[in-house]
């Protein structure tokens, strides 16, 4: 084995330390958390525990394409830059944007912007940031003057009351969580209160859980500065040395929501659940509020995000060990996308593109020949322009909007007929990648090498121990020699990350003297090998303080013009749509534990499919009940703006009335199965970030003849059909498929003859029921199950059977084996335990989550599943204390 | 003590059966004497064509030597065949003019094969395949080699089939119905098993009428309905079996396609008992094993006045073995067209099954290739239990 190389982990905003060991040819890599990390302490999370299976050269992206035409990179690279050059010579630079993505790295980020705003001329360079960050990002500028996150992770352990709102960190951050989690078991007296319309497993932690009516957020902590003004318990003394503004805020809100019940009301809650919130919120010094999603996706996000820093402010619980506000962000590299300016109404290094100091500051330090005056198109408005026709080159790096953006369907049609579309991916098929006229092999995980800034606005490097693939190259590379392209290799004379970064940190500190939040100056001077050997390190990194910077505003000094803080008084909304007739249910989206994003990487590994393989929308009981539906059953849901096909399962989370839907499933993967489509382009007004938390909808149930599993070594045609989900499991693809088509065993051979030589076959005379087990010569290749509901099959044991090649075909077409495997579902991912044997285990006496993992391992390497023990401990003592 | 003087006609599997049941009640309380046919003692006739093909020895045939008859105090007339039945002097005269005179006379005469009537059918080398003899027979000249016709695409035929062409012959079968087994298998099973006979170097010709031997003295082929012929140096006649009723008759027991019977064995007569291959009950035949054993266990209780609840007809499967081929049926194949039918096939190893259901319940099931779970179905089938997953069911999973 090659030495360790210490990387950080892609995936979601914590950025966990992340020891990458290779084997001498790099066919196989170990991953395992980095104990150094100050993030996760050697932690990790399912998803990345998986990072070894979604490596490697399969389905990759590897070579430049115009068309489907294989092409060199000196082609494509001019081909984009004549076709760009053509657009900004005849319809100006804002006909041309580039769509970016918090997963790009803060190298490549800053090549981009730079490119965008200083060279080509236009702020058309907005990211997929837009739709999770942005919010928080507004909120932070109007209030502190600065998109700065005050704390950091050591605060929510510190923390004696811990509010989590509009998250569900147990799976969108589980390392966090566990940090959260092992905290309050070594100090039982630290409350945490969940704020979510959804049980999730976050509210598994949970001393009182707030399942407020969805969107109701601003008006809970509305009433809350309301509630601590009443009660005294503000921190005057703070609020007059370091704040704006508050009088008038807090009598705005005392108006309008200084009646406890007037809040209940509107949020759904009875009054003494409220008031324990309110009491212990007021009494408790070490009070830290962590918010996600929840708050951001939302119409009125800034205003509620601005709402809980008010009440943090208004305290004076801002930046000290144990008292803040927290935004902890989606993405990796979300925070350094903002550090770079990589909005579209950013300019760079937390400069303002509306200042007109700061333009001047940033085109004198790049000697840029092109400033915008203003800010660009923010994502919504930028994929509209390109559906009017006004911005007709696009490039789309490292993201999927097609699936990701607010009315998806739309988004896709605008890109199908866009003049020109480049998309730069390191995967080889993805709905965007679909409509791309150049396509540009990027490097992936493990082959980029910069860095990367997490929540708590630490820099790490990530670095890269595989090689290129195939043709492969870095994001910064792709645009440094597109620059050269366009005229202006001077200022892209980039040769290495390191080269980028230390002009990023230089802008940084360009004329910066404490003016602005982002500094680095302390980093301008590294050498290539200090680049390479970067700590962990968290920003401002100045002269005085080489080591980073914890916290800010401990002592006030915001970054406002006068340094005060500022309370924004706004009247708390409602959801930006509500329910009615034809649409009756609320439609909530959002993560799922095992998959990233748009499953370009996560579902390369089948561990991570085994948890939840298929896209479901989540109902209450009742709700199942009323619309004749049982767990599994395939359904319609509905939109204004679009359909989706998905299957129905009963979630006891949900209040009745309202659904969830996971956002990650995409056309590569099911056949209708893109939430985004449903969710209507309603954005915030100051942050232009859509609201993807609250959709009306209807849910209907689809009448189907049959349901199938198709199981191949390869992809094989699927016959006609209502729905399909795919998936890869290891060497083999699986397929669910369902339809009210009639079909036969005869049409599914002609079908597939090209692939299997030989059929074992089950007919049946009323066509209920078909098995098929296909075989290339000798070896199976090809299973299928078809019958009027979802066949029951063991698909683990299945897989390996097919594998193993030593079953005869009946055995295979069984589908299980004879005797009673464990067929319940998987809950710990790492070891594979399944619930029946963690049931099984509690029945015999395992009465904690430390017992079960000593009986059964389960939970006791990435924890991800601790929350679903926890609640099988806790139904197990229901259970038992009904008999 | 003695019960009396107990005759017994016939030595084969009913007979030697009987002759058990009684042995382990009381060997000695009857005067027993068997008389018959066949010059061999006791043998199992199933195993004849085991033992044609050459999968079993000779001494696994025989069931019940001379000595044991010896040892159990038993009498055995054998090469010496009954001739008439006196009902009125309660005695059997045999062929050579001996007397023997009973209290109890049991009927055990069984079946013979049936006789293919067409031109040519007294030619040598023609024959049937029943017995011992016959087999020994068909095994002799099979060493000569040259061409066989078998005729008949059931069960016996098959397997005088498979047994000449394991020694070393040419065979062709000639069979009348649509496929082979037509009575015991669906078409896709018949086909399949033409079709591994063909593999196995046998011919096999379906929906064929026989017209003629041909032949001057010896056989020397089977000319078919369609004129053409198949030479043949051996013709075997494989398509059924007669029950053998005619000292039976002669002696005016009551008869119809057999002896008629009651469920304790009683004939019309008193004193006669039948069983077996000759006897009817309720107006059904017999021809499988099982039955007939039963049969021998209720004779030999009512005979030694033991209670008895009489015989109690069971639906039977046939489960066999042809040409290496395992091959099960149970069920009335003859009126399934409004069943939900269920198939499995695996060309790669052969097999083959077919469920027929009729609301939700089992009818009928036909295995091929691998027929271990026969017994199974069979079960369902004689418990009409509603089937809950019927396609489960055909794989074999028994919970279904």
């Amino acid at each position: 084995m090659n030495a360790i190389v210490r990387t950080t982990c892609p995936y979601c905003g914590v950025g966990c330390g992340v020891d990458v060991q290779t084997d001498s040819d790099a066919n196989r890599i170990q991953v395992s958390g980095d104990q150094q990390h100050p993030a996760n302490f050697g932690r990790l999370c399912v998803k990345g525990s998986a990072l070894a299976d979604t490596v490697g050269t399969k389905q990759r992206l590897l070579y430049p394409h115009i068309g489907e035409q294989r092409v060199s990179w000196d082609l494509a690279l001019d081909e984009t830059a004549t076709r760009m050059q053509k657009v900004i010579r005849e319809h100006g630079p804002d006909a041309v944007a580039f769509y970016v993505s918090g997963q790009l790295l803060t190298e490549d980020y800053y090549v981009a912007n730079k490119l965008m705003k200083g060279f080509i001329g236009s702020a058309n360079i907005d990211t997929n940031s837009r739709l999770c960050m942005s919010t928080a990002v507004a909120a932070h500028k109007r209030v502190f003057g600065s998109d700065t996150v005050p704390g950091c992770y050591e605060d929510l352990e510190l923390a004696d009351l811990l509010v989590i709102t509009g998250s569900n960190m147990a799976w969108t951050h589980p390392v966090v969580y566990q940090r959260i989690a092992a905290a309050k078991a070594a100090r039982p007296s630290m409350k945490i209160v969940v704020i979510d319309p959804r049980r999730t497993a976050t509210a598994e932690l949970a001393d009182l859980h707030l399942q407020i009516t969805p969107g109701s957020d601003g008006y809970l902590f509305d009433g809350l500065l309301a509630w601590l003004v009443v009660n005294l318990a503000i921190d005057t003394d703070f609020i007059l040395k370091h704040t704006e503004d508050f009088v008038a805020t807090a009598r705005s809100s005392r108006q309008r929501s200084g009646e406890i019940l007037a809040v209940t009301e509107r949020c759904g809650l009875d009054e003494q659940t409220l008031r324990t919130f309110y009491h212990w919120f007021a009494d408790t010094e070490r009070t830290v509020t962590v918010f996600s999603q929840g708050i951001n996706q939302s119409a009125s996000g800034v205003d509620k995000a601005s709402a809980i820093l008010h009440c943090h402010l208004a305290t004076g619980r801002i930046g000290k060990p144990g008292a803040t506000a927290f935004s902890i962000t989606g993405q990796p590299n979300a925070m350094g996308g903002r550090e770079v300016g990589g909005l579209a109404n950013q300019l760079a290094a937390h400069m303002d593109i509306d200042n007109p100091e700061h333009r001047d500051l940033v085109r004198r330090f790049w000697q840029a020949p092109a400033m915008p005056v203003g800010p660009g198109l923010k994502a919504v408005n930028l994929f509209d322009a390109i559906a009017d026709g006004k911005v007709k080159f696009v490039w789309i790096m490292a993201t999927n909007p097609v699936v990701s953006m607010p009315d998806a369907d739309k988004v896709r049609a605008a890109l199908a007929q866009c003049d020109t579309v480049v998309v730069s991916d390191c995967v080889a098929d993805t709905d965007t990648l679909r409509l791309a006229h150049i396509r540009l092999p990027a490097a992936g995980w493990g082959e980029k090498d910069g860095t990367v800034t997490n929540s708590e606005r630490r820099i790490s490097r990530q670095r890269a121990f595989l090689p290129l693939p195939g043709e492969a190259q870095p994001d910064w590379k792709i645009i440094t020699d597109l620059a050269h392209r366009l005229g202006h290799a001077g200022a892209f004379a980039y040769t290495c990350p390191g080269d980028i970064f230390r002009e990023h940190a230089e802008l940084s500190a360009f004329e910066n003297n404490g003016s602005r939040d982002f500094d680095l100056s302390g980093l301008t001077a590294l050498s290539n090998t200090d680049y390479d050997n970067l700590v962990p390190v968290q920003w401002p990194v100045r002269e005085h303080s080489p080591d980073g910077t914890s916290r800010f505003f401990g002592n006030g000094h915001f970054f406002t013009s006068n340094r005060r803080a500022r309370f924004i008084d706004g009247a708390p909304q409602p959801a930006a749509q509500q329910c009615d007739a034809n649409f009756p249910l609320m439609l909530n989206s959002g993560r799922i534990r095992d998959q990233w994003h748009t499953m370009t990487r996560t579902a390369r590994s089948a561990r991570l499919l085994q948890h939840i393989s298929e896209p479901f929308v989540e109902l209450h009981e009742n709700d199942m009940t009323a619309l004749g539906l049982s767990d599994g059953d395939l359904v319609q849901v509905r939109s204004q703006h679009g359909n989706c096909v998905v299957r129905a399962m009963e979630q006891s989370g949900q209040t009745p009335g309202t659904a969830f839907m996971p956002i990650h499933w995409n056309d590569v993967f099911a056949s209708q199965a893109r939430v985004d489509a449903l969710i209507a382009p309603i954005c915030d007004p100051v942050s232009g970030q859509p609201a993807f938390k609250q959709t009306p909808v209807s849910i209907n149930r689809i009448a189907l003849r049959w349901h199938a599993t198709l199981i191949s070594r390869d992809a094989l045609p699927l016959p006609e059909n209502r729905y399909w989900c795919r998936r890869p499991a290891d060497s083999w693809e699986v397929v669910s498929l369902a339809s009210d088509t009639t079909i036969s065993a005869a049409m599914l051979k002609a079908l597939w003859q090209h692939q299997i030589t030989d059929w074992a076959e089950l007919d049946d005379s009323y066509g209920h029921t078909l098995r098929l087990v296909g075989y290339r010569h000798a070896t199976p290749v090809c299973w299928f199950a078809l019958q009027p509901q979802w066949p029951q099959i063991d698909e683990s044991w299945l897989l390996q059977a097919l594998d193993r090649n030593d079953l005869s075909a009946l055995q295979l077409a069984r589908g299980t084996p004879t005797s009673g495997a464990d067929c319940s579902a998987l809950v710990c991912s790492c070891h594979q335990v399944r619930e029946a044997k963690i049931l099984s285990a509690i029945a015999d006496g395992c009465d904690s989550i430390e017992r079960i993992g000593a009986c059964t391992r389960a939970g006791t390497n990435c924890g991800s599943c601790i929350p679903d023990l926890r609640r099988l401990l806790t139904n197990s003592n229901v259970a038992e204390a009904l008999c | 003590m003695t019960s009396g003087r107990l005759v017994i006609i016939g030595n084969g599997m009913a007979a030697t059966r009987l002759l058990d049941e009684l042995v382990v009640r009381d060997a000695r309380r009857f005067a027993i004497t068997v008389i018959g046919e066949e010059a061999a003692a006791g043998y199992n006739r199933i195993m004849l064509s085991p033992w044609l093909a050459g999968e079993k020895s000779r001494n696994e045939l025989i069931t019940h030597p001379r000595d044991w008859y010896e040892q159990h105090g038993i009498s055995l007339i054998s090469g010496d065949p009954a001739a008439t039945i006196d009902a009125d002097q309660q005695c059997v005269i045999t062929e050579s003019g001996s007397r023997v005179d009973w209290d109890q006379l049991v009927i055990a005469t069984g079946s013979r094969p049936a006789m293919l009537s067409i031109p040519g059918n007294r030619l040598s080398n023609v024959m049937c395949f029943r017995t011992l003899d016959d087999a020994q027979r068909m095994q002799q000249f099979s060493r000569r080699g040259g061409n066989a016709v078998v005729i008949g695409g059931g069960l016996l035929g098959l397997e005088a089939a498979y047994g000449l062409n394991r020694l070393g012959m040419h065979v062709s079968v000639v069979h009348n119905g649509e496929w082979l087994m037509n009575r015991q298998l669906d078409e896709e099973a018949g086909t399949r098993l033409a079709e591994s006979l063909r593999q196995r170097g046998i011919s096999v010709h379906v929906g064929c009428n026989s017209e003629a031997f041909v032949g001057n003295g010896s056989v020397e082929g089977l000319r078919l309905a369609d004129g053409s012929l198949l030479p043949c140096s051996l013709a075997v006649i494989g398509i059924g079996i007669i029950p053998e009723v005619s000292l039976a008759r002669a002696a005016s027991l009551r008869c119809e396609r057999a002896i008629i019977t009651d469920s304790l064995m009683r004939t019309s007569v008193e004193n006669i008992s039948a069983l077996g291959e000759c006897c009817q009950i309720s107006g059904e035949l017999f021809g499988m094993i099982a039955p007939i054993y039963q049969q021998a266990r209720v004779l030999a209780r009512r005979l030694c006045g033991e209670e008895t609840e009489g015989y109690q007809p069971e639906v039977l499967p046939t489960r066999l073995k042809v040409s290496g081929i395992d091959v099960f049926s149970a069920g009335d194949l003859s009126e399934l067209d409004d069943c939900r039918k269920l198939v499995w096939r695996d060309p790669k190893l052969g097999h083959y099954r077919r469920l027929w259901l009729r609301d939700g319940r089992l009818v009928a099931a036909v295995l091929f290739g691998d027929a271990s779970d026969g017994g199974h179905y069979f079960d369902l089938i004689q418990q009409a239990r509603r089937i809950a997953d019927p396609a489960a069911l055909l794989l074999g999973e028994v919970a279904a």
